[in-house]
């Protein structure tokens, strides 16, 4: 028993990175339709943002994590403004593969100039085992879970609360009808591109003390990809439920199975949901044309 | 197949969307040779019951028979197959593809060539295609458009898509011929073209044909008879003289506030 | 009117590609005449992209999977049971063909993007798999491949290439002939409107199967020929960004042509050797053309050759009447 809490706690810290690049996943689809394949690279830009400002430029953590993530939110518009906008009228896989096109640039723009080296980030949080009700613990993981709730429900406020937040509810709803009421819909989509390219960054940097930080990287943001299917394409919730859901199941897969198989487990569950369920845990079924 | 040809027959037709009711309780007959003008103001369903007839909506009641055939009972593919070919209100051609090759796939459920005898290039598929490129010339020769058929359908002027849409439709040799508002966007001149056009259709080649138009001038010009829809209801049907004069008609024409676009 | 592609024009188009390719090959050195079997084996596996997708609509983000496929039954058949290559063709066909219609199969009934999603998927899995599943594939140290023989003789890498371009000819003449009949114009129909084409009488299930399937095949083909060329196989070379050059070939050859993805396959094949000094660039260089060509010139490089055919046939007088213009 004991272990299968220990399962859980440590999938929770992979779940919820996870579940921030989910999230950003799910809001550009929410609000421009579209599968962002850019998005791991999204995460590994945050990284070496962060890593730059944080060990070449010397900034202290917090601030290197804001402009690191003020940064992504930049590249994330301009994508938009270079990938997407571009190309509204084109049919879905134009739109997909430009985004695996820009995915394809970042990663071989970042590889040209700091080549394949790994870096690692020096632990921001230590690393030194404690026991909790009997699950062994980091503060580094404890402190990754946490910042990336706060994450979570920094993004929930925004959206709930602010006019912006509910003009990009408006727009996933109806575009036309967002647009009659004065919203501005190219600036929905500019926010929502800039907001999933941060969130991607925030997990990008929470995860850069944990893995070494390389051109690559970004692959790992395929797991969010599948989590945000498994929760459901269209829904926030599900995403953020999916991301958890996706580190536990992982880690579970990697301690029963076998290390090796356990993205074969990930990426079977992936079809397997596409297959029976396309519409994830809480989305709503894909629409289909009458 | 019985020598008589068949007739299309629809009774109690109902389908809703979501609580909104599209069509309720239509029901008419189509016979071989016969025009029949289906018009009303929009939204009145009327392209709602060609989805139905060609099995794009299944309805919730109602019966549809095709001579001895019961429609409802075929998948989509198979409607063409057994001789109701139709044309799109807003156009859907493969714009990609020469009109030619637009023809072409008119033709599709006529010909047999499986993936093998196309791979290969077998000589069945070759007469195959040599006798449908003559049907699909002389198809496109009875609109008028023979001169342009290797021209893409996207490059095509708007009169000539909507000539196109209707050889491409004619190719298969329907005894059906469902049109959705194929007058819609056409000058003076195309429509008379297009008037004659169907008139051939239906004499000379005695295929029944169901007329969705908007202009008036085209359905009411052109029909031997009209059925006229409402709120997807049947208010009135009668022959085109009766139907000008029918007050309930007018009334529902002129009850919404809706513009004709000049022919 | 003649079809096109038929008749004596279409006969000398094929002998002059066939005595080119042969000439090509008594003329080039060996490396080059490699880098020249290697773009014919691209080019097969961007054909079988065009198939599904350019042609049928279907999006196919993971076709490396099928080469994959292809290549390691090759593989594992030549190396462990002695098989024999010509032999070992069918099976990896068949497989590639099978597990096109599986993935085909839930894509009936999802959008563009589900379709996207599962063929990544697969794309994925499949790498996965040759990359764990140690005892059949060995894993990341990946398989040599013997060499292939026939008759007595024994073929090298570069004899290999007459075997490859042979296979080029056919696969290319089996896929024009496909695009050019009623199969292909019910792919086209399928693509440019899948509600005129089923009212047309084209039955979309059945044929957005078999665009998956023959596009699968063609993949399974290039793995496979791709694993006799280079005797060696590795999961690397089945990774997704293979999966994204062979739609960066169609997109900038052009993708619903057919010379589309040979045209792309050289351009993509050649152009990495040419910039052999520029190793990071060359990703970098090819992910910016793919995004180029997306967004100002989406029909390819052929497809605006096309256009520019068709503006000059329209400026031409009226010569396209056929006798029986009468209207």
């Amino acid at each position: 028993m004991a272990l299968l809490g220990q399962v859980l706690a440590s999938g929770l810290i992979l779940g919820s990175l996870y579940a921030l690049t989910a999230l950003g996943f799910v809001i550009i689809f929410r609000a421009t339709g579209v599968i962002n394949f850019a998005q791991g690279e999204m995460m590994m830009i945050g990284a070496i943002f962060a890593l730059i400002l944080y060990q070449d430029y010397g900034l202290g953590y917090v601030p290197a994590f804001v402009l690191a993530l003020v940064g992504a939110w930049l590249t994330g518009v301009l994508l938009e403004r270079v990938a997407y906008r571009p190309l509204l009228n084109a049919p879905v896989f134009t739109v997909i593969l430009s985004t695996v096109a820009v995915a394809q640039m970042l990663r071989s723009g970042v590889r040209a100039f700091r080549g394949n080296e790994l870096s690692l980030f020096p632990p921001i949080l230590s690393t030194a085992p404690f026991t909790l009700a009997g699950i062994t613990l980091t503060p580094l993981g404890v402190g990754i879970v946490a910042v990336s709730l706060a994450c979570l429900l920094a993004f929930v406020a925004f959206f709930r609360f602010t006019r912006i937040g509910w003009a990009m509810r408006a727009t996933a709803q109806n575009k036309e009808a967002a647009a009659l009421v004065g919203v501005s819909v190219p600036q929905v989509f500019s926010v929502s591109w800039g907001i999933s390219a941060a969130l991607a960054a925030a997990a990008g940097i929470l995860l850069a003390p944990l893995i070494a930080i390389t051109p690559d990287m970004g692959a790992i943001g395929i797991k969010g990809f599948i989590a945000a299917i498994m929760g459901g394409y269209s829904s926030l919730f599900g995403a953020v439920v999916g991301g958890f859901l996706l580190g536990v199941v992982e880690n579970l897969a990697g301690v029963y199975i076998s290390s090796g198989f356990k993205d074969v487990v990930t990426f079977g569950v992936l079809i397997a949901v596409l297959i029976l369920r396309p519409a994830g845990l809480f989305g709503s079924a894909g629409t289909q044309r009458v | 197949m019985s020598p008589e040809r068949p007739r299309l027959v629809l009774r109690d037709v109902s389908i809703a969307f979501g609580g909104l009711r599209a069509v309720h309780e239509v029901g008419f007959e189509v016979r071989p040779g016969e025009i029949v003008g289906l018009i009303g103001p929009n939204g009145a369903g009327k392209t709602t019951l060609f989805n139905i007839i060609t099995r794009i909506y299944r309805p919730d009641t109602g019966e549809i028979h095709f001579g001895d055939r019961d429609l409802l009972r075929l998948v989509r593919h198979e409607v063409i197959a057994h001789g109701i070919a139709r044309t799109f209100q807003n156009l859907l051609l493969f714009n990609q593809l020469t009109a030619l090759d637009n023809v072409l796939i008119g033709l599709h459920s006529r010909m047999r060539a499986g993936l093998v005898a196309c791979g290969l290039q077998l000589p069945r598929m070759g007469r195959e295609e040599r006798a449908m490129r003559d049907r699909a010339e002389q198809a496109l020769a009875l609109v008028g458009l023979a001169g342009v058929a290797g021209q893409r359908a996207r490059n095509l002027p708007f009169g000539h898509q909507r000539l196109l849409e209707l050889a491409r439709a004619l190719a298969s040799e329907p005894t059906l011929l469902l049109l959705d508002e194929p007058g819609a966007g056409l000058n003076a001149e195309e429509l008379d073209g297009l008037t004659n056009v169907i008139r051939h259709i239906r004499d000379d080649m005695g295929i029944g044909i169901v007329l969705i138009g908007h202009t008036m001038r085209l359905v009411l010009g052109i029909s031997d008879r009209v059925v006229v829809l409402d709120h997807g209801v049947t208010i009135a049907e009668g022959r085109p003289g009766e139907i000008r004069a029918n007050p309930d008609v007018v009334r529902a024409y002129l009850g919404k506030a809706e513009t004709h676009a000049p022919a | 009117m003649r079809r096109p592609g038929r008749g004596w024009g279409a006969g000398i188009g094929w002998l002059l590609a066939t005595a080119g390719l042969a000439a090509l090959a008594a003329v080039l050195p060996e490396y080059p005449r490699f880098v020249l079997s290697l773009t014919l084996v691209n080019a097969i596996a961007a054909m079988g992209v065009n198939l599904s997708m350019g042609y049928a609509g279907q999006v196919s983000v993971g076709h490396a999977g099928f080469a994959a496929i292809g290549a390691y039954t090759t593989a594992i058949l030549m190396g462990r049971l002695d098989v024999s290559f010509w032999a070992t063709l069918p099976v990896g066909g068949a497989l590639a063909i099978l597990c096109g219609i599986l993935i085909g199969l839930p894509a009936l009934k999802l959008s563009h993007l589900y379709i996207a999603m599962v063929t990544f998927g697969f794309g994925q899995v499949v790498n996965l798999i040759s990359l764990n599943w140690v005892d059949l594939t060995n894993g990341p140290n990946g398989l040599a491949v013997p060499p292939t023989s026939l008759g007595g003789y024994v073929f090298s890498p570069d004899s290999f290439y007459y075997i490859i371009a042979a296979f080029f000819l056919v696969l290319s003449w089996i896929a024009g002939n496909i695009v050019r009949s009623r199969m292909g114009r019910g792919f086209l129909a399928i693509r440019d409107s899948e509600v005129a084409a089923e009212s047309m009488g084209v039955h979309l299930a059945k044929y957005k199967t078999i665009a998956f399937a023959v596009g699968a095949f063609y993949g399974g083909m290039s793995g496979a020929l791709y694993a006799g060329l280079s005797n060696y196989v590795n999961p690397d070379a089945f990774i997704f960004p293979v999966s994204v050059l062979y739609l960066t070939m169609n997109v900038v050859g052009g993708m619903g042509t057919l010379a589309g993805p040979v045209v792309g396959a050289l351009v993509f094949t050649v152009m990495p050797e040419l910039l052999r000094g520029f190793a990071e660039y060359k990703e970098f260089l090819s992910g910016g053309l793919l995004l180029l060509f997306l967004v100002f010139f989406p029909e390819g490089l052929v497809g605006m050759l096309d256009r520019l055919g068709d503006k000059l046939v329209r400026s031409a007088p009226a010569g396209t009447a056929s006798a029986t213009d009468v209207a």
